[in-house]
């Protein structure tokens, strides 16, 4: 470009040209972002390759099943269910985990191609799939030998009615993980009961301002939403259809809300994000001296910690009133059929033996599945109740959770939980932020929720 | 001559026809979708019927999309203006060869520009953790103790600081390029008439690449209204530092993937570009009426 050029003045209609063109850019690509966006963004958190790598001991006749799920482990269970079953051949595919898992169910769902004939889905997930009729009812295919092997919990949220939309897999029933020599240091007991639990969170942060008894995310909806469901506050009551119960102001929940922000407010708990490295370094430093933790935590905190390998304990949770024995349930996931398989017997036999059989147990437990079971068997199990981990010392936290998992109410998932965990955190970071309380939280939460579920054809009861 | 003309655009519509397929699959096609479906509204009790305006009812009265949009409307206004003054002071920095080795630092100024988005957000959202992030470290030597780039008052600042480090050597080469194109002899006859660098930059080089940094200006706010990567990487490091409709382009996403409301996304995605539109047309033509186009 030379100076003249640039200089002179150009011809009008270019000018023209050049008034159009940014519109019909800006226009066109912001649109498209609607579109492109999600694959963007799943793409960049998948993984594992789309390629399976479990179906190398199948037999050329066997029966072809593909299923989706990410935790791990899984693919060493499915081979080793190929290797004893020469019929059927599943192949494991990682399609992300939890929500990007779901989002492409639904569109492959939606484009009615493309589906897994069995897919890994959180027990809060399953009823929005269930709504949408686009699970296969298994109770066709002889599940008494394992209902009777599932803990109850586990099998009432899989189930509805006569129904069964999965095969429960694993579950993550609540206790108290605290750290014993702390504890023993201050001289705080183990608190039978929340009024004990605040006494105790009080006693340990006037001795050291800089401790918090444990973390308080509000942030985490499963977490929050567990320990609701502990005190008999959890928010929601669904049977199927269209009558759709949110609550979130009643009675139990203010009482919920209120414990928790007078502790907040007090600086007795943290609120660092779940799993953040502030939380684990507030574990690992004493700055924590407790975490409410699902049995599937203590394997994940000790490859995150270090100072206090072998300081931690198990308890029961606190209880609303003493002589109770009420846990909650955060996580934990199931296998279900998914509608259009030309193979749905065989997909059962397989997601029977991925959740209940001592076989697959025996792996998905291991070292490297580390999964705590919803298997009665092995939950009831001397040898796996006694099991010791590094950060437990010699104390046994799977005998605490294995009685937690079995004293679980069952929660009643809404159908409109994709949209609810999408929502909850930006509602709740305000809390973190001191910016409001938790009351509030709560309040503003159950419009929220309650315009999405009306806007979404339900009928909604309130407080 | 009729006819000559006329082979002459045969061969240009079989050049430009791969181009402009792409663009109607890609960009025309799925717009007029998104439009179109932005009309209906599905519910999971009831199924998909037509709804008319009422997805854009719904959107003009959330105040969680306008506050996105206010967002990043002070966004735009601060890192647009901060990333063409940092790119043209290098660019004129080594356009003027007052530094040695300028080739090799252009290069290193460009880097950040081949690191994907995706991967300069993850990088970052550790570099700047409050605990444990060299940077935090580094401020609390000086005596800043416990800032924390990731508090609600500090997110947007710390994002600025991601996409300035981002696209600062991409709209320095650009304006190094348009320097470069620059007679030598105006720089020359410049210095024969006594002129200080400070002059020639500004006084003869910096309005000679107006229409450059006027382009890039027009790039890079449309880019600052569309944020999404940043954002929404940052959100899984720190979720309770991003919201739900914390920019409008996450509005769109988290409504449309997160909630299942893909027809409120389109109709939040058409108006989020009927709004960059405007005030990419509004300031075409205010600048035009100043006669900035030449």
């Amino acid at each position: 470009m030379t100076l003249r050029k640039m200089r002179r003045t150009p011809p009008r209609p270019r000018a023209r040209a050049l008034k159009i063109v940014p519109l019909v850019t800006a226009v066109v690509s912001v649109i498209a972002l609607s579109g492109c966006s999600g694959g963007s963004d799943a793409s960049a958190t998948v993984a594992a390759s789309p390629s399976s790598t479990t179906t190398a001991s199948c037999s050329s006749g066997a029966t072809q099943l593909t299923f989706w799920g990410w935790p791990a482990g899984y693919d060493l269970a499915v081979d080793e269910f190929n290797k004893t079953h020469p019929n059927i051949c599943v192949a494991l595919e990682n399609a992300g985990a939890s929500a990007q898992e779901y989002t492409k169910l639904t569109d492959a769902l939606k484009a009615g191609s493309g589906t897994p004939d069995i897919a890994t889905i959180e027990y809060f997930e399953l009823p929005s799939f269930e709504i949408t009729n686009s699970l296969v009812d298994l109770s066709a295919f002889d599940l008494a030998s394992v209902k009777a092997t599932a803990a109850p919990v586990a099998w009432s949220q899989v189930s509805r009615g006569p129904a069964v939309y999965a095969m429960p897999v694993d579950l993550g029933p609540l206790a108290l993980f605290y750290n014993q020599k702390q504890f023993q240091a201050a001289g705080v007991q183990v608190p039978a009961t929340w009024d004990d639990f605040a006494a105790a969170a009080d006693t340990l942060h006037a001795k050291d301002p800089t401790v918090a008894i444990t973390n308080f995310d509000p942030t985490n909806a499963q977490a929050t939403l567990a320990l609701m469901q502990q005190s008999g506050a959890f928010p929601f009551t669904y049977s199927g259809g269209s009558d759709l119960g949110i609550n979130f102001t009643g009675a139990k929940q203010t009482a919920f809300a209120a414990y928790w922000q007078k502790l907040i407010s007090a600086k007795e708990v943290t609120t660092a994000a779940d799993f953040s490295p502030a939380q684990w370094s507030n574990l690992d430093s004493g700055a924590n001296a407790a975490r409410l933790s699902p049995a599937w935590g203590p394997v994940g905190m000790q490859l995150s910690i270090k100072n206090t390998i072998g300081d931690w304990n198990t308890a029961p949770l606190p209880q609303s009133t003493a002589g109770q024995t009420a846990s909650g349930n955060w996580g934990g996931s199931s296998l279900a059929v998914v509608k259009g398989t030309p193979h749905a017997a065989e997909a059962a036999e397989f997601v029977k033996w991925f959740g209940g059989s001592d076989a697959s147990w025996k792996i998905l437990s291991g070292d490297v599945g580390g999964a705590f079971p919803s298997y009665l068997p092995l939950l009831n199990d001397t040898t796996f109740q006694n099991k010791t981990l590094p950060i437990t010392g010699s104390t046994t936290p799977n005998s605490t959770f294995a009685t937690a998992a079995k004293s679980v109410e069952n929660p009643q998932w809404p159908p409109i939980m994709t949209a609810a965990l999408t929502q909850w955190t930006s509602t709740f970071a305000g809390v973190v932020n001191g910016d409001q309380t938790l009351q509030q939280a709560f309040a503003t939460f159950q419009d929220q929720m309650t315009t999405y579920a009306k806007s979404q054809g339900f009928t909604v009861t309130g407080s | 001559m009729p006819r000559k003309r006329r082979s002459h655009d045969r061969s240009g519509i079989a050049f430009i026809s791969p181009g402009m397929l792409m663009l109607g699959l890609f960009m025309l096609v799925p717009t007029v979708y998104a439009i179109w479906s932005s009309l209906y509204s599905t519910r999971l009790i009831g199924g998909r019927s037509f709804s008319g305006l009422d997805n854009y009812l719904t959107v003009f009265q959330s105040a969680e999309f306008w506050s996105g949009v206010l967002r990043v409307l002070v966004f735009g206004a601060i890192q647009v203006p901060l990333t063409l003054a940092l790119a043209f002071a290098f660019a004129a920095l080594f356009d003027a060869g007052v530094i040695r080795g300028s080739k090799f630092f252009r290069t290193v100024f460009f880097m950040p520009f081949a690191v994907p988005g995706v991967v300069a957000s993850v990088m970052w959202s550790f570099l700047l953790l409050p605990q444990f992030g060299p940077y935090a470290e580094i401020l609390s030597g000086l005596g800043l103790k416990g800032v924390n780039f990731f508090s609600s008052g500090m997110i947007v600042p710390t994002i600025m600081l991601i996409v300035i480090w981002e696209w600062t050597g991409y709209n320095m080469t650009i304006l190094f390029t348009s320097l470069k194109s620059i007679p030598r002899e105006v720089s020359e006859a410049a210095i024969m008439e006594g002129a200080s660098l400070w002059t020639i930059v500004t006084k003869i080089k910096l309005p000679m690449v107006m229409p450059t940094i006027v382009m890039l200006a027009f790039l890079n706010s449309v880019g600052a209204l569309q944020l999404f990567t940043e954002p929404s990487i940052l959100a899984a490091f720190q979720p309770q530092a991003v919201s739900f409709g914390f920019t409008p382009s996450l509005f769109v996403y988290n409504t449309a993937v997160g909630s299942g409301q893909y027809e409120l996304g389109a109709a939040a995605a058409v108006i989020l570009a009927l709004i960059i539109g405007a005030i990419s047309v509004g300031g075409f033509l205010v600048r035009r009426r100043n006669g900035e186009f030449r």
